[in-house]
């Protein structure tokens, strides 16, 4: 019975999931999560991950949304553990691998808040693509709780070292 | 090279010495080799513990941390002496970072809960350093540090004093130069832990939280065997 109720939970999960993640084309965006501000943040942080099932690469150019007045991509690179945080122009989203959006590595930044994201509500915003064009997609927030519950497996650091 | 004359010299029919009694020498001086290699080892150095080996640095010896002075999130002077009689980790960031900064803080709480959950945090003090002072004040960091663990804590101080606390621990930071509204600083994402006796200990250079609760305890066990 466990079992089947996990399963189901799973199920329902997965579903509720499809409700958050957005097609277009060739292009799937899955799970896009923003990170609770902590009191006194003004930029928040997106992350999601883009599946790219077509033929030929894309490129993620922006995006924008009624919650912050600018976003940028960011990319994350860890030198002699020196954190450095680096606007990039364009994020690349190759065909033959996901490109994950994640804690400690490539994210989109949400510059000067209107308001304190908050666990639990979700948020309207619009990537641009190179070819894919614009996909709107709702954010979920996500408190610390499961933002620290992320991270064991997320090995973050691990994706953009280059030792 | 003469293969000959050597063989000829030690071989088994030397004179006066019997195969079964060269056997028994060669033994007799093997085992008195290993017991001699035994107390080489042991017995000159019967209390010696290896260093523990961790996710990052430890130092052996530790590091006094020279007088600085800084200013807390209550708008109190912070200097070395609060460091006295506890186990501190250290981390500096700034409050409007972002990324890194929530994701090593949260990772700090969750290392605090786990080692509050095998008693080990009884000492513990957690410090969250800003290297931003223009933009983080005292009051900044009162509202920001608590959300991430009731046990953290904020300082900050001005641009001298934390240049100088910075250099003395090896921690590197960078304001741009010409800052723009929304800047970013560049800055180490070490850890960094001070001994009761306001000793530099360690650095932790891996900051997943079960790593450093282990490499923690290894440190403590370190600690109490001498």
């Amino acid at each position: 019975m466990k079992i089947i109720t996990g399963f189901l939970i799973n199920f329902f999960l997965i579903v509720g999931m499809s409700v958050y993640a957005a097609e277009s084309g060739t292009l799937q965006i899955t799970e896009p999560w923003a990170r609770e501000s902590p009191p006194t943040m003004t930029n928040g942080v997106v992350y999601m991950t883009v599946t790219n099932v077509g033929s030929e690469a894309d490129r993620l150019l922006g995006g924008a949304s009624e919650v912050a007045d600018t976003i940028e991509l960011h990319t994350h690179l860890m030198e002699n553990n020196v954190a450095k945080m680096r606007k990039v122009e364009t994020i690349e989203v190759a065909t033959d691998q996901p490109t994950l959006l994640q804690p400690g590595g490539l994210h989109i930044m949400l510059i000067g808040l209107k308001h304190p994201l908050i666990a639990g509500q979700t948020f309207p915003l619009t990537l641009h693509f190179e070819k894919a064009g614009e996909i709107p997609i709702e954010v979920t927030v996500r408190g610390k709780e499961a933002d620290a519950a992320e991270m064991p497996q997320g090995g973050s650091h691990a994706h953009h070292h280059h030792n | 090279m003469k293969p000959d004359s050597a063989t000829g010299r030690s071989g088994p029919s030397a004179p006066g010495i019997t195969p079964r009694a060269r056997t028994l020498l060669v033994l007799a001086v093997a085992i008195l080799a290993f017991g001699l290699g035994l107390w080489l080892n042991f017995g000159l150095t019967p209390d010696r513990v290896d260093p523990p080996a961790i996710n990052g640095i430890f130092l052996e010896p530790p590091r006094p941390v020279k007088k600085f002075t800084l200013i807390d999130q209550t708008g109190q002077p912070f200097t070395q002496e609060r460091w006295r009689g506890k186990w501190t980790f250290l981390y500096f960031g700034y409050t409007f970072c972002p990324d890194v900064c929530p994701l090593t803080l949260l990772k700090l709480n969750k290392m605090q809960k786990i080692l509050a959950r095998e008693k080990l945090d009884q000492n513990n003090a957690y410090l969250f350093i800003s290297v931003d002072p223009a933009r983080d004040t005292p009051e900044r960091l009162r509202q920001y540090v608590p959300y991430f663990n009731t046990k953290l804590q904020g300082a900050t101080g001005t641009p001298e004093q934390l240049a100088g606390l910075a250099k003395q621990f090896g921690v590197y930071y960078k304001i741009p130069d010409a800052p723009e509204k929304n800047y970013t600083v560049d800055h180490s994402s070490t850890v960094l832990l001070i001994d009761p006796q306001v000793r530099l200990r360690a650095v932790f250079t891996q900051d997943q939280p079960e790593k450093m609760a282990t490499d923690f305890q290894k440190i403590l066990e370190y600690v109490a065997g001498h």
